[in-house]
């Protein structure tokens, strides 16, 4: 956070809590588990999407591209996650206790040392063929959950969600008598007891290897985590094991690979629980979890204020915001030489002046003052979570009045039995009936109440990369309504001039004819910003290169240009004549 | 913001003691319009605006205090205030000055707008101001009005806007009044009044000057409705809406010239500010005249700890400093994952997006596809330029194209030159019903890829197994019966059309949409504002209540709710939702089936058996030596005292013949607890074994798996785990348990 933006003068419901909580409170750990063996170093056949220029693939090196991938981009989009990548069946062990596992890249929030040192395994091809060598006595599944627990347990920070991605092409490991899969089960299942989600990679590369989960993993995994005839439920969502990412994955194709593991590395990150009232006065309440599903990324307020110390380092500053007249020793470690004695007294001093510091309302340039108690009365309405207050068609829903991005609501059972089952009725009939829901909602304890519409959006599925994807999850989306406060005044439009037929017919034509198939789909437009802002970051990290030619290769990707080309073969000429008829019907509109 | 004063002319004369009016219940005629002066007054105070002035007057004062006079018919009229910007004292005043006279004071109402003016004239000069004159009077005092004409003119040609509210002169007071003998005393010089002022005001509007007349009435009834100053917007993009590329082929481009203006934000809430209380003794020497406090200044300070960890002797890891630096030194930097990559200020030129202004038409998409849950803010309206005849025309091509082929344009727009871009949508508009016809287009934000995240949720039609299997029923999963209650409930409670809150169709009188967009204040943010000036006006006021007004539409319509509450008890009873009890909460098994098998359990459950167990008996002291006893028996052999007293509990409570059962489940998982807990305990000890502990817990597991709440044992384990990881003592023991089959209940 800018050192600017640190703290302000507001009393803490302020600032957007579920945006605060959002951004802060979920970490995630990903710890890549990659086997090395005789059979995830065998050549591949090139795919379409490799260049000529790469080294020879090999499941190996498709796995370790894949993971410095999901790196590069996590680092973007998750500055705060931990990654990194452990290498199980290798000649090398980091510890003699595990023999047979060593960390390519140790359980942290990845650093320009360690991608440099992944780019370069990957880059040379003596670096890869020094980490690569597979052991002749490969560990246990067993051992190899452990090792990767031991990683998550003695990592610094505590990760709200800790994951483990296993790659392997081994589908029959050679510790595989029953004692072996009881031990392996035992231990995975300890892994999810503690809130590590194992989530496998099984590569396939046909017709010489077939991975087949039933042989051995079936058996560990599954049980792990639920009973086979258990169901998939709400509490799974974030940690279950599911029949698809048990499909082996083909190796010959990357895409395939990187794609899934772009689909499976994002957990749901609920902000709130919150109770939602179907019928009034509490008579039918329901528990649901609210998502941020849409924010504004930001990159302003990912700088960082440093200063270049003596020794050369530039390291991050802290501001301290504070009263005028106020000691700003308050937390300084540093300040040891004083005496116990001393410091103590100061502190109180402190706080006495600290708690002179009251809060109110500016009225002109003076303070109302008012108590804490009565400020969050005000803001209160007495609205718990989400209270329904009646229903409309869907059609009524305001479009052009959007002031404020949606949240996302999907049931809990949690805290009310039944949620699942009422929450799906509604959508169900919501869905059915094209029907809307009016309600209020406070998104959270310090949140100001708002009126809402309530949308129910359906489950679509599609075939993405030869694998079944979730492409629009169902439940319900929150969409603010305006105050009569929030509406500005209409600008002074005088002119009120509508064309006439021929004019518009033309652009009838022109605008028919760009129509752009399944609507906006925001996946293919990437922030040109903030690509080119990574880019050139990750190249001064990194040492890369970044000049003419890479920013001509981003202006490429850029998809959000219009393809001018494209425009001008399908419609220029309508364009041209459109223009002239505007020009007509003015002519016409001045001698009348 | 342009500038603009408003002197208020204030009846008061003794009639203003009485009550002319039927709504205000008794109240006397000054008490009631005064909550409208302190909200109208206040509000002005509390922008903070240097450009707004304000100005008093008072009509039937006792005294006589105006510049002229000495010249007649300006008897009893008082400047209370001089057009001023007013501060927080001045406000705080304001209840000290505006109080009636006693009986025979009477002054001139046109008189006073004489002197109103008068005063707008000498304080504005040939500046530009609106000029705001507004009179509150109950039409009890003489109304002299020889030579309105002349005034007429002078407002009209100052461009004076007038309010005349007049108290206990709507239709319903007059009725009231007929029927009441008592108050017929006044009526014949108030309905003279009355007529004289209507006359004056129609006068004036002939002759062009703003003046209004409105029956004070009216405002009463709105009180607590806030009034809101509509914010202008001013223009956010000026430039071409483009189809082509304009620079390289002028000839077959679409540009129209456009302005951006907003149209709905979010509003903002006033937020609170920090002040610092004067201490108490300085407290003590002025308590009376005690300024209200101003907002705290801060200060910021800048500070780096160097962490000199890479020191020789490794054992010297922790030792940090921090230094305080200054702001100007400050350089920029991102992190790049952990590490931190600097930038000089000639470098961050590097990160930046070189971008052209522009509004460009990328494509058009059906407004079907929209998911209108994508949309961001804010929302602007995209309009022609005032004075371009041809732009004007060429943009209704296009929102006429747009509206009659159903799509919607997806733009990429960069307000300025090197602005960032961002994606957005044009949504065609037109109004035609309204005043003055309108025709827009709407631009809202759109999500890049990187706003977006797709997480998966599981359907909510099926239920799926691990291994696959698709059920299509399942207590997750709503029956026919639930789903047709819904559909019943749902369509009762219908709010789009209500006239005075019952159903209606559009045709109906006075049919609108309940809760409809842009017509609801923001209660919030009305009654922070109300009770600013509340306490602004006396330190003392409480927080006041939300106006009811306020809450219109904040419940549902109760009309509604009582026709639809046969349906609404139908939906309850067949959705059965059941607030969950600590420990219930995972249950997976069929909530009915669970609740009626504990119901079963709860009714063998000897009391007596368990009490002996019991952690909190009612009895004082005895408790606390109770559960030590019990921490002291898990030592060593203790686990095997532990499993028979358990199992002897177990034993008790599935043979013992049927009791009262109320409370004996939370009892339970007491007992359940606190076992767990002196396993925790358990680790402490010295002289506790590794077959203690695995003994123990063993003990505990088979409890919960005969008892059927596995659950109490999975929530368990993760306490224990997280215990054994503590010590290193316990490094094996882990591994040991799994081995010995101690992990989670398979439920």
């Amino acid at each position: 956070m800018n050192a600017e933006q640190a703290s302000g003068d507001s009393f803490p419901f302020d600032v957007d809590p579920l945006a605060e909580f959002d951004y802060k409170n979920h970490k995630c750990a990903i710890l890549f588990c990659i086997e090395v063996s005789p059979s995830m170093l065998m050549p591949l056949s090139k795919s379409r999407h490799d260049s000529d220029d790469d080294p020879a693939p090999t499941p190996l090196r498709r796995a370790l591209v894949a993971a410095y991938h999901v790196a590069q981009e996590r680092i973007i989009s998750n500055p705060n996650d931990a990654i990194g990548v452990m290498l199980f069946g290798t000649e090398h062990s980091d510890d003699p206790l595990n023999p047979g596992c060593s960390m390519l890249i140790d359980l942290d929030i990845p650093d320009v040392k360690g991608m440099k040192h992944l780019k370069e395994v990957l880059e040379y091809e003596d670096s890869f063929e020094e980490i690569a060598k597979p052991a002749t006595a490969p560990p246990t599944i067993r051992d190899v959950f452990f090792y990767a627990g031991h990683k998550f347990f003695s990592a610094k920070e505590n990760y709200t969600y800790r994951r483990l991605f296993l790659m392997t092409n081994t589908d029959l490991p050679p510790a595989n008598s029953k004692q072996d899969r009881s031990a392996a089960r035992t231990r995975a299942s300890d892994l999810f007891e503690t809130g590590i989600q194992i989530e496998p990679f099984f590569l396939s590369s046909p017709p010489d290897l077939i991975f087949d989960p039933s042989k051995f993993y079936e058996d560990v995994l599954f049980m792990s985590s639920l009973n086979t005839s258990d169901v998939i439920n709400e509490k799974h969502m974030m940690n279950e094991i599911s029949e698809e990412s048990m499909q082996p994955l083909l190796t010959s194709d990357r895409i395939i690979l990187e794609s899934n593991l772009k689909a499976r590395q994002v957990p749901q990150r609920a902000t709130i629980s919150m109770p939602m009232e179907i019928v009034s006065q509490g008579k039918l309440v329901i528990g649901v979890k609210l998502y941020i599903l849409y924010k504004q990324f930001k990159i302003f307020s990912r700088a960082e204020s440093l200063y270049m110390c003596d020794d050369g380092i530039s390291r991050v500053v802290r501001s301290k915001r504070k009263p005028v007249g106020s000691s700003f020793d308050e937390d300084d470690e540093s300040d040891s030489d004083r005496a116990a004695t001393a410091d103590s007294k100061s502190k109180e001093e402190e706080k006495s002046g600290e708690s002179a510091i009251k809060k109110g309302y500016l009225f002109g340039e003076q303070i109302i003052p008012f108590t804490s108690e009565e400020l969050r009365e005000l803001r209160s309405l007495n609205i718990k979570g989400i209270q329904i207050i009646g229903f409309k068609p869907a059609s009524m829903l305001p479009i052009h009045m959007i002031s404020k991005e949606s949240y996302f609501i999907y049931p809990s059972e949690e805290d009310y039995i039944g949620s699942i089952r009422t929450f799906a009725a509604l959508h169900r009939v919501m869905i059915e009936d094209n029907k809307m829901a009016v309600a209020w909602i406070k998104p959270g304890e310090n949140a100001s109440a708002m009126l809402c519409n309530i949308v129910a959006s359906k489950e679509i599925i599609e075939k993405v990369n030869k694998r079944e994807e979730q492409i629009q999850p169902p439940g319900m989306h929150v969409i603010r309504i305006p105050f009569y406060d929030d509406i500005r005044e209409r600008p002074d439009n005088s002119l009120y001039a509508p064309s006439g037929p021929a004019t518009t017919a033309i652009a009838s034509q022109v605008i028919n004819k760009l129509t752009l198939k399944g609507g906006y789909d925001p996946s293919r437009y990437k922030n040109p910003v903030v690509q080119r802002h990574y880019r050139v970051l990750q190249a001064r990290a990194l040492e890369e290169p970044f000049g003419e030619e890479e920013e001509e290769e981003m202006a490429k990707e850029d998809k959000t240009v219009p393809m001018y080309k494209a425009i001008d073969k399908k419609v220029g000429n309508l364009t041209a004549q459109w223009k002239e008829s505007v020009r007509n019907e003015i002519q016409g509109r001045v001698r009348k | 913001m342009s500038k603009e004063t408003t002197v208020f002319v204030v009846d008061l004369g003794h009639a203003m003691t009485k009550s002319h009016m039927a709504v205000a219940n008794g109240k006397s005629d000054l008490e009631a319009s005064l909550p409208y002066l302190w909200d109208t007054i206040g509000a002005k105070v509390a922008s903070g605006r240097k450009t707004v002035y304000m100005g008093l007057v008072g009509v039937g004062t006792e005294e006589t205090r105006v510049d002229f006079g000495d010249s007649e018919g300006y008897e009893n009229i008082s400047v209370l205030y001089p057009i001023q910007q007013f501060l927080l004292p001045d406000f705080r005043n304001l209840p000290n000055v505006l109080v009636p006279s006693r009986e025979g004071f009477g002054g001139d109402i046109i008189s006073g707008i004489v002197v109103a003016l008068d005063m707008t004239l000498k304080f504005c000069r040939k500046q530009k101001f609106v000029k705001n004159i507004v009179l509150i009077t109950n039409c009890n005092s003489i109304a002299e009005f020889g030579d309105s004409m002349d005034i007429i003119d002078q407002l009209a040609n100052e461009g004076v806007i007038v309010k005349i509210l007049t108290i206990g002169t709507s239709q319903a007071t007059i009725a009231m009044k007929s029927e009441n003998s008592e108050a017929e005393e006044d009526s014949p010089l108030h309905f003279s009044n009355y007529a004289n002022l209507e006359a004056f005001a129609n006068n004036a509007v002939k002759r062009g000057a703003d003046v209004n007349i409105i029956p004070f009435e009216e405002i009463y009834l709105q009180y607590g409705r806030p009034e809101i100053r509509k914010v202008k917007s001013v223009a956010t993009y000026r430039g071409s809406l483009t189809l082509g590329n304009l620079n390289d082929n002028p000839e077959n481009t679409m540009a129209i010239d456009v302005e951006r203006y907003i149209y709905v934000q979010a509003a903002p809430i006033p937020s609170s500010k920090s002040y610092r209380e004067a201490t108490s003794d300085e407290n003590k020497q002025e308590e009376k005249e005690k300024p209200p406090p101003a907002p705290l200044e801060w200060d910021t300070k800048y500070f780096v700890t160097i962490d000199s960890e890479k020191t020789e002797d490794d054992k010297e890891t922790t030792k940090k400093e921090t230094i305080e630096v200054l702001k100007g030194d400050l350089q920029k930097g991102y992190k790049y994952g952990k590490s931190i990559v600097p930038f000089k200020d000639d470098e961050l030129d590097s990160l930046r997006y070189e971008s052209a202004q522009g509004m460009e038409i990328i494509g058009f998409i059906s407004m079907t596809e929209l998911k209108p849950w994508t949309l961001m803010s804010p929302s602007s309206f995209v309009i022609a330029p005032k004075k371009s005849p041809e732009s004007a025309l060429a943009l209704s091509s296009l929102i006429h194209a747009m509206r009659g082929a159903g799509l919607f344009a997806i733009v990429r727009l960069v307000k300025k030159k090197g602005d960032n871009p961002r994606m957005t949508i044009l949504i065609p508009y037109i109004d035609v019903e309204g005043n003055r016809k309108f025709e827009a287009l709407v631009e809202i934000d759109l999500p890049f890829a990187e706003d977006v995240r797709n997480y998966k949720f599981a359907s909510l039609d099926t239920v799926k197994t691990v291994k696959g299997k698709i059920l299509k029923q399942h207590h997750r999963l709503p029956t026919d019966e639930m789903v047709q209650s819904m559909r019943q409930f749902v369509n009762a409670m219908d709010i789009s059309c209500l006239a005075d809150g019952l159903p209606a169709t559009d045709d109906d009188d006075g049919a609108e949409e309940y809760a409809a967009p842009g017509a609801v204040y923001n209660p919030i943010k009305a009654r922070i504002n109300q009770a600013i000036l509340r306490r602004a006006l006396d330190p003392d006021t409480p927080v006041p209540k939300l106006p009811e007004i306020l809450l219109n539409d904040a419940v549902p319509p109760p009309y509604v709710v009582d026709t639809a509450s046969g349906l609404a008890e139908h939906l309850v009873e067949v959705m059965n939702v059941k607030k969950v009890e600590k420990y219930q909460s995972t249950k997976r098994t069929d909530y009915q089936e669970g609740k009626e098998e504990l119901k079963k359990k709860a009714a063998q459950l000897d009391l007596d058996a368990l009490l002996e167990y019991q952690p909190t008996s009612p009895n004082g002291d005895q408790p606390k030596e109770e559960h030590r006893s019990k921490r002291r028996r898990l030592n060593g052999e203790g686990s095997v005292r532990m499993r028979f007293d358990l199992e002897a509990a177990i034993k008790k409570w599935v043979e013992a013949p049927e009791s009262d059962g109320a409370g004996t489940q939370e009892r339970l998982i007491e007992i359940f607890e606190s076992t767990g807990e002196s396993i925790v305990s358990l680790l402490e000890d010295e002289k506790a074994s590794e077959q203690d502990v695995i003994d123990s817990v063993r003990v505990l597991r088979t409890l919960a798996s005969d008892m059927d709440e596995k659950e109490w044992y999975n929530h368990y384990l993760p306490k224990l785990l997280d215990a054994l990881r503590m010590t290193s003592r316990w490094k094996g023991i882990e591994q040991n348990m799994s081995q010995e089959d101690l992990g989670k209940l398979v439920l």
